[in-house]
């Protein structure tokens, strides 16, 4: 062999190795966060350069942000992955801590930054975020690493169960002080999924619903705004000027859009029709500019995370893996839907980002960094449920 | 727990098709209903307003202008607090002179985005009002007419009302000035702010034609000059004077006064009233042109031929016919000179009255002269059938008939230019936005009225009354001059009969032996008795002053080569300015 040709597959290994790390991992998943990641730069500068232009005198001013948002989130992506999520598993506890002590203090004047009568963000110096999107990843690290460690006496109320659901708890009454219905929500439902794919008793689970349900009742029947909101669901068209404005708004823009759209950057709904059309609400937008076909694009990407989010909960070789994954991939599909849900008039309004597209730099990285872990969890080479399966039955 | 993983995906995919079936009902099976719902609130189509045409002179000069200027609207939805309110409508009414109780009703329309303030007002209240900055008064660009020339033509021009030309050219041309209002397609945004997504319209495309009249600035300046001097010599109620270019027909100068500045056009319809042409009033002596012109041209009278003038009175078809100078006997040329009403008689008799009506016809009396005004009168002859012998001898000195000053202008210019009637006009040209010609005119002949030699017959008459008859204050000096006086009764209209009033006029051509204008002079009502009101009293030297300055305005070159010092003090520095290009 000569000298030359072993410099050559010296290379060729190093090349394998460099490119590994990322083809191990699973490239469509891969594909499908990049790609929303990059609609959501585009669109959320169609939907606000105008609004920006007349607010902040700079029609680039969001698009700056989000770009920005969106290169950080794609660093997060390779980092994470990189790192391999289970080096976070050390972090749940002090991140749920952190995340609970945020919203605390969110509660104090001064730190929290109210905007459309909810406190939702926090200033410190001049970075603004939402403590409710950091809590998100944080309750999802910490339930799988919680039902990881307690896996063997998940059916036992006391382990499986109840510490889950005391947690759920306080987020659950620090996010309604807020107050943040939306979150709650699917915080709620993503921890009542993930106990019910680890394995907790059903029965558990559907006395803590007919428990809950009065609660929920009673908080809507409390809040005003909240009745408000369910009275608009029904029917939105019936006050179209007032309290159905955003929902009926949120239509016309899907239904001006038809099958193929206006055309990108065409939307007259973002022309201060549409209110949050670059947060909330950009899925209209889509909608509007690229028709039923930007819509269906937008959806089968989901579902297509939630598809690969799935098998990388096939893949994982370890409990806490699965979880995780499973964790993520249930919180990108609730927030998706509860999105897609209320801009298409399926559900009441409540303030909630569509992961990857909405405007907002907390969201776009925190986001980024599940999807990072997701990503390193796909790179796994399986086992832990084949076997799972098999050593618990 | 496979199983229950799959579960949930399963579950969570199924959601997904709800939503993207939600999304294909909205987008696809609603689309039209919602679409359209969105085009209301975006799409407006907007009105662009047209922009009137220029009116200028023969020289290019600007008569008539079009420039934007602000208007001033509230948007009351801005005024939630009776406090605004008050406190907007107390500067506001001091700045645009408006009662404050009037200001505060508009304030508080309920439901309206939108009222009208004041609408087109000048430049330095605009400036107060935006110097107010106060929210929900705004203030937008509206295209207003503008005379720079203030009085200069104002009965030729008229005005312009809120949505059309209201008197004169302004309502005859309306719908070459008034230019096309354009639809325009445009965006709204939420907040009301409009983007137009074609840009805006052209300006050509909006802009009406420009309208070149015949009329000449210094001309017209001179006319309305000597006319406000000799009404007010005369402390007459009115007096209108006509310029014609005897070559083409065109008008130079049509004037009446009292004057009034279209830019504050009032309220008095009288005012506006353009008398050259829309009055039809009995002409008097200055008729006796036409009728000896016809004479001589039918035969019945003689060049030379000696008429008895009766001495002062006749009786005749049980009336008597008065001279106010006794003539016995008379030329054709002496009795013009004279001007003899019982010769004019004797003359109007020979032809009789189907002659006579026929030839009055032919000079254009009794029809319109179509010169493009509104309310054109057309004067009045009598039938020859239903002729009393009374009226044909008082036609003879241009009484018991009407006419109207352009009409008789018109006829001496065709005495002037050897015996063609010419149609009058006062447009000369009108050119649309895009270059196009839309009207040219010019010289446009209606008939023969004369032979030439008896067009220079009269004319050598004509200028005989201004060397030594009536109208010797008409002579010109430098330039040759023909005319003729005319001191008619006017009926009284609640006596009936005729009364003490007078319309004076002079009516002739300049230079005599190659004529270029034939003017008039009419002086309504002077104040007065006798022979301090007659025609070559009142109205001759205004005439000289006007000929003066027509000729001099149009170069021709004086006969005697020297100037008089007053004729040429009479060329004030005002003249000379308002025709500077």
């Amino acid at each position: 062999m000569s000298l030359s040709a072993a410099a050559g597959m010296r290379v060729q290994r190093q090349r394998d190795s460099a490119l590994r790390p990322i083809l191990r991992y699973d490239p469509v998943l891969l594909g499908a966060v990049l790609l929303l990641l990059m609609l959501g730069v585009v669109m959320v500068y169609s939907a606000s350069a105008v609004y920006a232009g007349a607010r902040l005198g700079d029609g680039l001013w969001f698009f700056k942000r989000q770009a920005g948002a969106a290169a950080a989130g794609v660093a997060v992506v390779l980092l994470v992955m990189r790192v391999g999520y289970r080096r976070f598993e050390p972090l749940a506890v002090p991140l749920v801590i952190l995340s609970l002590a945020l919203l605390v203090l969110l509660q104090f004047p001064g730190l929290g930054h109210a905007a459309g009568g909810a406190r939702r963000w926090m200033k410190l110096g001049s970075l603004i975020f939402q403590p409710s999107e950091i809590a998100k990843i944080s309750l999802v690290l910490w339930l799988s690493r919680s039902l990881a460690r307690k896996q063997d006496r998940i059916r036992v109320f006391s382990v499986g169960f109840l510490p889950h659901i005391t947690v759920l708890g306080l987020f659950t009454i620090l996010l309604l002080l807020e107050p943040d219905f939306g979150t709650t929500v699917v915080l709620g439902v993503l921890t009542v999924a993930l106990l019910f794919a680890a394995g907790v008793r059903l029965s558990w689970l559907l006395g803590l619903g007919a428990a809950t349900a009065p609660v929920l009742a009673l908080l809507v029947w409390r809040s005003p705004y909240r009745i408000q909101r369910v009275l608009t669901f029904l029917d939105p068209w019936k006050d179209p000027q007032g309290h159905g404005y955003q929902t009926v708004e949120s239509l016309l823009g899907f239904g001006a859009g038809g099958s193929f759209g206006v055309g990108l950057g065409d939307s007259h709904q973002k022309l201060f029709f549409l209110p949050a059309a670059h947060t909330d609400f950009i899925l209209s937008i889509i909608g509007e500019e690229l028709g039923f076909a930007g819509v269906a694009a937008v959806l089968v990407l989901f579902a297509v995370v939630l598809w690969r989010g799935l098998k990388s909960a096939y893949a994982a070789s370890d409990a806490f893996g699965c979880w995780l994954a499973l964790g993520v991939t249930l919180l990108f599909s609730l927030e998706a839907l509860v999105n897609a849900g209320m801009a298409l008039a399926l559900l009441p309004t409540k303030g909630m980002a569509l992961p990857f597209l909405s405007y907002g730099m907390t969201s776009v990285v925190t986001s980024s960094f599940a999807a990072g872990l997701l990503l390193s969890v796909s790179g796994g080479p399986g086992g832990f449920l084949q076997r799972g399966a098999g050593a618990r039955r | 727990m496979r199983l229950r993983l799959l579960l949930l995906g399963a579950l969570l995919l199924v959601l997904f098709g709800v939503v993207l079936a939600r999304a294909a009902k909205v987008q696809l099976f609603d689309r039209s209903r919602l679409a359209r719902l969105q085009r209301d609130q975006t799409r407006r189509e907007l009105e662009w307003a047209p922009r009137r045409g220029m009116i200028t002179d023969r020289r290019g000069e600007p008569l008539a202008v079009t420039r934007e200027v602000d208007s001033i609207f509230a948007d009351p939805s801005a005024f939630e607090t009776i406090k605004s309110r008050e406190a907007a409508a107390d500067a506001l009414s001091r700045v645009l002179l408006l009662p404050r109780k009037k200001i505060v009703e508009k304030l508080q329309l309920p439901d309206k985005r939108f009222v009208w303030l004041k609408r087109r007002v000048d430049e330095r209240t605009a400036m107060r009002v935006r110097d107010l900055g106060l929210d929900g008064i705004e203030l937008v660009k509206e295209p207003k007419r503008f005379y720079p020339q203030h009085e200069l033509a104002g009965h030729v021009l008229g005005f312009v009302g809120e949505e059309a030309g209201q008197e004169g050219l302004e309502r005859e041309l309306e719908q070459h000035l008034r230019g096309r209002a354009l639809q325009v397609q445009a965006t709204r945004d939420a907040r009301g702010t409009m983007v137009l997504e074609h840009g805006a319209p052209d300006t050509a495309d909006l802009t009406g034609s420009t309208v070149t009249l015949t009329l000449d600035s210094a001309i017209q300046l001179a006319a309305e000059r000597e006319l406000a001097k000799a009404v007010a010599a005369a402390r007459a109620v009115a007096g209108w004077a006509v310029v014609l270019d005897v070559q083409s027909g065109a008008v130079l100068a049509l004037a009446s006064n009292p004057a009034f500045d279209a830019n504050k056009p009032g309220r008095d319809p009288m005012v506006w009233r353009n008398r050259a042409v829309q009055d039809q009033l009995e002409p008097g002596s200055t008729l006796k042109s036409f009728v000896v012109a016809r004479a001589l041209e039918e035969g019945v009278l003689g060049r030379d031929e000696l008429l008895y003038c009766e001495h002062g009175v006749w009786f005749r078809a049980g009336k008597k016919i008065h001279d106010t100078h006794p003539v016995d006997w008379a030329t054709p040329a002496a009795v013009l000179r004279e001007s003899s009403n019982i010769c004019a008689a004797k003359i109007a008799e020979r032809l009789g009255k189907g002659r006579l009506s026929d030839g009055l016809k032919a000079f254009g009396f009794g029809e319109k002269t179509l010169v493009g005004l509104p309310g054109e009168a057309r004067g009045s002859l009598r039938d020859p059938k239903s002729m009393p012998q009374i009226a044909l001898l008082t036609s003879g000195y241009g009484q018991g008939m009407s006419a109207t000053g352009l009409q008789e202008t018109a006829a001496m210019a065709a005495i002037a230019n050897g015996g063609v009637l010419l149609k009058p006009y006062l447009v000369e040209k009108i050119v649309a936005a895009d270059g196009g010609i839309v009207l040219q005119r010019g010289r446009e002949e209606v008939r023969r009225v004369l032979r030439p030699e008896t067009a220079h017959a009269i004319g050598a008459m004509l200028e005989e009354v201004v060397r030594k008859g009536t109208g010797t204050r008409a002579a010109l000096g430098e330039y040759r001059a023909a005319g003729k006086t005319g001191t008619a009764q006017k009926v009284d209209p609640i006596r009936g009969g005729y009364g003490e009033k007078r319309l004076a006029s002079f009516l002739g051509y300049a230079p005599a032996e190659a004529p270029r204008v034939a003017i008039l002079v009419a002086i309504d009502e002077p104040e007065g008795k006798g022979a301090d009101i007659v025609g070559g009293v009142v109205a001759a030297p205004a005439w000289g002053a006007i000929a003066r300055e027509a000729l001099w305005q149009l170069g021709v070159m004086p006969v005697t080569q020297e100037r008089p010092a007053a004729a040429i003090a009479g060329h004030g520095a005002r003249v000379t300015v308002a025709v500077a290009p």
